[in-house]
């Protein structure tokens, strides 16, 4: 075992004096760091978008002039997803989902404007950022720099050499196994020093983060194993070094380009998601007639109100309730009868979009790049998930301030009733937006399967490199 | 010509005893039928979403109408929902949808389709934004990010690999295993042999690939009798043909250049990764750096700023739930501000439209820096996916909300009630098919370039062609 | 004469590969040239074909500069290297039939082909069998088997009966034999001093890229040859 030393510096020595491997490697590392760029500038001027929009909304919202507080719950407001420093490396599923949403009275709207739409046609072809260098390109790198580690020797003749030196076949894969992970770290370990730097002075310097990065930075390197053991194996198994290099550019092609789209081909036709229009459809129907479609509108509406009265402790007394604070309370019940429906619906339609989501996982124990893809997003904060729980704390922002606004308007009213206008310092007082991202646990949590499955294929492929150590023959 | 004609018929034989090569076509067979299959689940069911709206309208027009003529004779007071009452129709009743029908070969690229709607609902409603409600079906965010496995994707990724599994060693191979040798010591030149093994090996493949091109556009259920169809599928064959071309053009030069199998292969899929992944991800990066695309929500904030005093007085109405917003004075006052609003709302539109029209004549330009952007570009010309058709149909859409809301707006103002007449006279929105000349010079265009760049490739091949010594050793 | 070389030079780089050699084969004559690796044999026979280029000097075959008439030179030409490399998943007759139609001969029956690989000595029962279960000397027969069916005037031959079994060895110089007694012209490069006697008509031994010695065959025994050969490889 003390061999391993010398072949491992051997084999990193004829990795590195190969001008074409080198020229390769170099390009690589060019792309990684061109996408880093494009990627913090992408995300800094997300972020000051989402401040200067959110500001600007602000504006709008408190300068919206004297009104009746309901009117100024249908005036509405916006709010803006945050952009993570993450998104810099990976920006995930960011660009297809909506970035804003709108905030009303009666409504849950659906998160809007995602930039996808206005996006050429050809985006889906080569998207550029880092994490696709990471995991498309790098991959590709390790095959060209791996597939010839046990073929080459064989074909050159001088494994029948070092085999009648009495070495172990077994310190002959460490040696190269090593030389392989050092001479991509080489390339790597500098530009994720470089990503780093990048990300602190984008702000993102928080425990959270670097926690997030660090779990980013193991899961790659699993990934990168992955690929490192089913080359030595291929090499070994092949014929000969051209073989061994169309069967892992093969295998390449069919992990990274043909099993993501048909396994989200196939999960968008198990889990199929509505149409807006039909979801809409659907929306109104059970606002008529309620969700299982036996509860008549009113009805309902009444009853909340009773129950709302009671609380407030007026029903009993038979005490009279001015004009405004019977619409102020009516308005709530209203919203509340609605936001019934409305959860209802959206929890739905996101169970099912989640459910879609999680069936492509599934096809990670088919491909490693896929199960890689999606812990990418993940510990990025840039997948479903993320979005989903900020559209979930967005939700629960909206009701409070609905009921905030028609609180104002039942208290305050009095006999003015729908004429009552509230001014500025009515719309100061609505409560704060203060989303905070969630914690890395809460990524690892929804991407355990992707996890499992990358655990999974790395015991595959340590298991192939051993055996590709007694499997190569020597002539 | 003798001899080319003698290789190519060997290099037949040769092929179809090659078991790998015969792998290698099987497996992009059965993909394309698979792709075909998706394609074709995808047109369906965006056509499907059409259909339905569609028939939803006729139904409520023939619901509406004999309401109508029920009313018009009983000339009871405007109610709730009344199809009498024209800012009620205008908004809700009688509301149209224009859709944008898919073309025959629509299976082939689904395009930007699962991203832009492709059919709206027309009502009387200003709209400050491209918010809009659809029928196209949704799309998980991972299925849009990845793209679809439709043929298109096949055709513009994969295939090039299969011409490059074909093709990698079409002189090395025969250097390595020693047969150029023989080959030259005969009185025939290289190019003559060169080219009568990519001619052999480039018609195999074309044939197979249109063979279950077409197989799979029947399996997806195109209707291949439907007009423009068969020119659509010339289109779709010839740009097939070039792209095939221009990679056997491409392994040709790396040939012509003398290094060993494995270096050609390593060589050709490090061309096929610039071309066909990192040049359009570089494309959409220098795209979106220069001419970013118009922040949706700044135009938002834009029109929002811009009509807030007129949308103070729409919305002092809208959400007042003592007056109803549907009829009377109040209705003709929300239909004077909506018209406000749609004027003042236009400067912020048209900056938009320019800021758009600016990224695409960039675009145009650039889709010349990567053959595999021209491909997946006329492939979705070809099944009218493209980004010409789309715009297209959301100009009409636009035209004809402006005539819609024109119709109502008059009637509205001067107060005057639906009638039979009125609402056979709702306008209706007939999709114009551009005209074939324009989808021709574009494909065409493309084919050109696919052609003129395999040209320049073998141009350069001809040099290392000539030196005969270099390729023997 | 049908194949001249005339102050014919070769260098690769700075390395003289060939220094000025001056050779002649006429028809039914046997060249044979002897000398150690690297004494420029080779390099020769792929000037004669075309494969490399002089650096300066003359490669003629009947009479036609090999440079400036690469296509037209071949056709008078059979080329049997060490290892005659055929397609493996092809027969030996659609091998033959290939590279005779590739030589120009355009109405070949299949009989004669057969009648050719015959003559050539290739087991009958292997005419139809693909050329990967064949061993070198039934490929070696192919080759002349190519050079009979497409009539050559002239063989080139590079060291072709190098790790032959005596038998096919032997088989092969007899066939060699023949076709010169049929008017052809064979220069072949050798190891095979033993070969070389019996079947040429002048030997010439080179040695860093000049032909050092030229004799008839018939004016020497093996013995002499034998000497006469390691006279020159000294020094």
């Amino acid at each position: 075992m003390s061999l391993v030393r010398p072949i491992a510096t051997k084999e990193l020595q004829e990795i590195i004096r190969d001008g074409r491997l080198r020229l390769l490697g170099g390009i690589v590392v060019i792309l990684a760091l061109a996408a880093l760029a494009f990627g913090a500038q992408q995300t800094h001027r997300a972020q000051e978008a989402r401040e200067h929009a959110s500001e600007r909304a602000e504006k709008q919202w408190e300068g919206q002039g004297e009104k009746n507080p309901h009117v100024a719950a249908h005036y509405g407001t916006h709010v803006f997803a945050p952009t993570s420093v993450a998104t810099a490396i990976d920006p995930g599923v960011t660009a297809y989902l909506g970035r804003s949403v709108k905030i009303e009275a009666h409504k849950r709207n659906l998160a809007a404007h995602s930039a996808a739409e206005d996006s050429a046609s050809f985006q889906r072809m080569g998207s550029f950022s880092v994490s696709m260098v990471l995991l498309l390109l790098v991959p590709l790198l390790i095959i060209a720099l791996g597939h010839g580690l046990w073929s080459r020797e064989r074909e050159s003749g001088t494994l029948r050499q070092l085999l009648s030196t009495g070495v172990e076949r077994k310190s002959l894969l460490f040696g190269k196994a090593i030389a392989l992970f050092l001479s991509i770290a080489l390339l790597l370990v500098p530009a994720a020093v470089l990503v780093l730097g990048v990300l602190w002075a984008l702000g993102g310097g928080d425990a959270s983060t670097l926690m997030r990065l660090a779990l980013l930075g193991l899961g790659y390197c699993v990934y990168f194993g992955i690929f490192g053991g089913l080359t030595l194996y291929a090499s070994a198994a092949s014929g000969s070094s051209r073989a061994a290099l169309v069967a892992m550019i093969g295998a390449w092609g069919l992990f990274c380009l043909v099993l993501p789209r048909a396994a989200t081909e196939v999960a968008s036709a198990a889990r199929p998601l509505p149409s807006q229009a039909s979801l809409a459809r659907d929306v109104a129907k059970s606002l008529e007639v309620g969700i299982d479609g036996n509860l008549e509108r009113e009805a309902a509406v009444e009853a909340l109100v009773e129950d709302m009265l009671a609380e407030e402790g007026y029903s009993d007394t038979g005490m009279l309730v001015d004009a405004a604070t019977i619409s102020g309370v009516e308005l709530q019940a209203e919203a509340r009868w609605e936001d019934s429906i409305h959860d209802h619906h959206m929890r739905a339609l996101s169970d099912q979009m989640s459910a879609q989501e999680d069936f492509v996982t599934l096809a990670g124990f088919l491909s490693p790049f896929v199960a890689m893809r999606s812990l990418s997003a993940g510990l990025c904060g840039t997948d479903y998930a993320h979005h989903r729980h900020f559209t979930e704390y967005t939700e629960g922002w909206r009701k409070s301030l609905v009921t905030m606004l028609n609180k104002a308007f039942a208290d305050n009213a009095g006999d003015a009733g729908w004429d009552y206008k509230a001014g500025p310092e009515v719309w100061k007082n609505a409560p704060a937006f203060n989303y905070a991202e969630p914690s890395p646990t809460f990524a690892l949590q929804v991407h355990l399967r992707s996890v499992l499955a990358l655990a999974l294929w790395a015991f595959l492929s340590l298991g192939l490199a051993l055996r590709s150590a007694q499997r190569v023959r020597v002539t | 010509m003798s001899t080319f004609r003698t290789v190519l018929q060997l290099e037949w034989r040769i092929l179809k005893r090659d078991r790998s090569a015969l792998a290698v076509l099987g497996i992009f067979a059965l993909f394309l039928i698979l792709a075909a299959l998706a394609g074709g689940h995808q047109a369906n069911s965006l056509a499907n979403g059409i259909e339905r709206t569609q028939s939803e309208e006729a139904t409520r027009y023939a619901q509406l109408a004999i309401r109508l003529s029920e009313l018009e004779k009983s000339e009871t007071p405007l109610s709730a929902e009344d199809p009498r009452d024209s800012v009620w129709m205008g908004a809700v009743g009688s509301a149209r949808v224009a859709s944008l029908p898919p073309a025959p070969l629509a299976s082939i690229a689904i395009g930007q389709r699962d991203l832009h709607p492709q059919s709206v609902r027309v009502t009387s409603e200003v709209h400050l934004t491209r918010e809009r409600e659809t029928e196209t079906p949704m799309a998980g965010p991972t299925r849009l990010r990845t793209g679809a496995f439709d043929p298109a994707f096949l055709f513009v990724i994969l295939f090039p690999l299969v011409v490059i599994a074909l093709s990698y060693e079409l002189l090395s191979g025969e250097r390595e295993r020693g047969t150029l040798a023989m080959l030259l010591s005969q009185p025939v030149s290289q190019s003559e042999l060169v080219m009568g093994k990519a001619t052999a090996r480039l018609s195999a493949l074309s044939g197979a690939t249109l063979l279950f091109a077409v197989l799979g556009l029947v399996v997806a259920g195109a209707d291949l009798g439907a007009p423009g169809a068969l020119l659509a599928l010339c289109l779709y064959a010839g740009v097939l043909i070039m792209w095939a071309v221009f990679w056997f053009a491409a392994a040709i030069l790396v040939n012509s250049q003398g290094g060993t199998s494995a270096k050609n292969a390593l060589v050709l899929v490090g061309m096929w990764l610039i071309l066909v992944i990192i040049v359009p991800g570089l494309v959409n990066v220098g795209v979106d750096t220069l001419h970013p695309p118009p922040s949706s929500i700044d135009l938002l904030h834009e029109a929002r700023e811009a009509t807030q005093d007129v949308e103070k007085e729409l919305n002092g109405l809208a959400g007042r739930h003592d007056v109803d917003p549907g009829s009377g004075e109040t209705a003709q006052r929300i239909a004077v501000v909506q018209e406000e609003l749609a004027r003042r709302a236009e400067p912020v539109h048209q900056e938009v439209s320019a800021q758009i029209a600016k990224r695409q004549s960039l675009l145009d330009s650039l889709r010349f820096l990567s053959p595999a952007i021209l491909v997946q570009l006329a492939l979705e010309d070809v099944a009218g996916s493209g980004g010409a058709r789309h715009q297209r149909f959301e100009a009409q859409a636009d035209a004809f909300h402006d005539a819609y809301r024109a119709f109502f707006s008059e009637r509205i103002q001067k107060g005057v009630r639906m009638g039979t007449a009125d609402l056979q006279a709702v306008p209706r929105f007939i999709h114009e098919e551009e005209a074939s000349g324009a989808l021709l010079q574009r494909i065409f265009t493309a084919m050109g370039a696919l052609l003129a760049a395999a040209a320049g490739l073998m141009l350069w091949a001809r040099r290392g062609l000539g030196r005969i010594g270099r390729l023997t050793r | 004469m049908v194949l001249k070389a005339e102050n014919l030079v070769k260098h690769y780089g700075d390395h003289p590969a060939l220094r000025g050699l001056n050779l002649e084969v006429g028809a039914g004559e046997v060249f044979c040239l002897l000398g150690a690796n690297g004494a420029g044999k080779t390099t020769t026979i792929q000037l004669f074909l075309g494969f490399i280029e002089p650096t300066s000097g003359s490669a003629k075959i009947q009479g036609l500069e090999v440079r400036e008439n690469a296509l037209e030179t071949k056709k008078f030409i059979a080329y049997i290297p060490e290892n005659v490399m055929l397609y493996p998943n092809l027969t030996g007759l659609e091998n033959l039939e290939y590279f005779t139609t590739l030589a120009g001969i355009t109405h070949v029956w299949e009989a004669e082909l057969r009648t050719t690989l015959d003559r050539a000595g290739l087991p009958a029962d292997f005419v139809d069998q693909p050329v990967g279960t064949y061993s070198k000397g039934m490929r070696q027969k192919v080759g002349i088997a190519m050079a009979i069916a497409r009539r050559a005037r002239l063989l080139l031959l590079d060291e072709p009966t190098s790790g032959l079994d005596p038998k096919a060895s032997n088989e092969f110089s007899q066939l060699v034999t023949t076709l010169r007694d049929e008017g052809v012209a064979v220069l072949m490069a050798t190891h095979d001093l033993f070969r070389s006697r019996e079947i040429a008509t002048r030997i010439g031994i080179m040695k860093r890229g000049e032909l050092v010695a030229e004799f008839a065959a018939a004016e020497v025994s093996h013995t002499d040859l034998e000497r006469i050969y390691l006279e020159h490889m000294h020094d």
